[in-house]
């Protein structure tokens, strides 16, 4: 069975998926201000890594990694709202890359599944 | 815990770096911007285990062969290090200087030995002790580069390189550095330059690289600076976009505008001309704050993150 990951082409399709994910995030209010100063590129490397990860491609992301990761924004006030809308905007970008809605439903439970550990909890 | 440099045994506390360890010990380590990007306190570790962040941003030759940033190294065990060998660093000698504006110098090297540099990238010169990073605006044959550099008062390198270098005198060159170069693989492709201060050095390395491969797509250079005096080469720009008709040149400052300038914020004055970013290749180069704000601007108008090539000029921290 094949993996959505090689459905929307892979590795090669994972640079377009980050810019339309990346600029989707950086564009919502809700959630900007948790990306002010961060290193673009380092950044743009992460999230390619969660998009390989929820789409079921090659990954060594660990809940560890994702709780080690997001404890600094947690004491900022990270918090359930913004997990939704990070959920939201990945799957507005799943959509404009042409993916059904019944997968994009599917990596949504898989993007759910790392909310306690983003959230520190 | 124990650190060994060339052979001498010196103390390192729990989470200090390399570099601090060395220095506090006396030993004469080159460093510069203490953020792992200038290249001027690497050192190559002999034995123990490197910590991966040590090594971020290096060549993968380099890492293969042990080279660490000496101010991003937190030894995690003992560790036995060396100071860096030829083939990293080559002999160099001043070539010639010329004054581009009251603050900027062009200043020309001569290499003793090849380095495979391009123009846009930057090297470290080292002389007398001090280390600094500097942007190669061109390569003069394949064996001189030419580099842009604003004189800072006070500073280690900078007045020596635009006051007092002469023709002949020896330094060390090291490096290359960097990713903003121009790679003639999309001819048509728009290409945005945009820096502040001396980050014009690249770009005018990429312009020029450019022009001479013939591209032919729209090129957009914007040079920014507090105040016209911040400004240099202003002159031969307008001649460029003046004889090329795909090169437009627009000079903007914070404050004081003469005639052809426009005045305001880089970005601002960025987004006027060129609103749309999608499918350019996009190089930002100059303060740290600025670069940073340039690249989420153009990224959210539209330019991918593979095509935006950025080089902070991080200040020396000294």
């Amino acid at each position: 069975m094949t993996t959505i990951y090689e459905q929307v082409g892979g590795e090669a399709a994972m640079n377009a998926a980050v810019d339309v994910f990346y600029r989707k995030v950086l564009s919502d209010d809700r959630i900007a201000r948790f990306f002010e100063g961060v290193d673009m590129d380092r950044q743009a490397q992460k999230q390619k890594a969660f998009l390989t990860m929820v789409l079921g491609g090659p990954s060594a992301y660990t809940g560890k990694d994702m709780r080690a990761a997001h404890a600094r924004l947690v004491q900022q006030g990270l918090s359930d709202v913004h997990f939704d809308a990070v959920v939201e905007n990945l799957g507005a970008t799943l959509k404009e890359l042409g993916v059904a809605d019944a997968l994009i439903a599917e990596v949504a439970a898989v993007a759910e599944s790392t909310r306690t550990d983003v959230l520190g909890r | 815990m124990t650190l060994t440099y060339e052979g001498r045994s010196h103390r390192i506390a729990e989470g200090q770096t390399v570099l601090d360890a060395l220095l506090a010990a006396g030993e004469a380590i080159p460093h510069a911007c203490r953020a792992g990007a200038c290249g001027a306190c690497v050192v190559r570790v002999t034995s123990g285990s490197i910590p991966p962040e040590a090594q971020a941003g290096l060549r993968d030759a380099w890492k293969a062969r042990g080279y660490v940033h000496a101010c991003q190294c937190r030894p995690r065990g003992p560790l036995a290090l060396e100071g860096i060998g030829e083939g990293l660093a080559v002999p160099a000698k001043i070539v010639g200087r010329e004054a581009l504006s009251s603050s900027v110098a062009r200043v020309l090297v001569g290499l003793d030995a090849p380095l495979d540099a391009l123009a846009g990238q930057y090297v470290t010169l080292h002389r007398a002790g001090a280390a600094r990073s500097f942007s190669i605006a061109a390569r003069h044959a394949s064996d001189v580069i030419e580099l842009h550099v604003r004189r800072v008062p006070g500073g280690l390198m900078s007045p020596y390189l635009c006051d007092r270098a002469q023709p002949g005198e020896e330094l060390t060159v090291q490096g290359p550095h960097g990713h903003c170069v121009y790679v003639p693989s999309r001819p048509a492709q728009p290409l945005l330059l945009v820096g502040t201060g001396t980050g014009l050095a690249p770009l005018w390395g990429v312009l020029h690289d450019a022009l001479e491969a013939g591209h032919a797509g729209p090129i957009h250079v914007f040079h920014g600076a507090l105040d016209p005096e911040g400004l240099y080469l202003v002159d031969e720009l307008r001649s460029i976009a003046a004889s090329r008709p795909n090169v437009r040149y627009v000079p903007s400052v914070l404050r004081g505008a003469l005639p052809g300038m426009e005045e305001g914020p880089v970005d601002a004055v960025v987004a006027r001309h060129v609103p749309r970013t999608a499918g350019m290749r996009v190089f930002v180069c100059g303060a740290p704050d600025i670069v940073q704000t340039l690249k989420k601007k153009l990224f959210l108008a539209g330019a991918s993150l593979a095509d935006i090539a950025s080089d902070a000029f991080v200040p020396a921290a000294a």
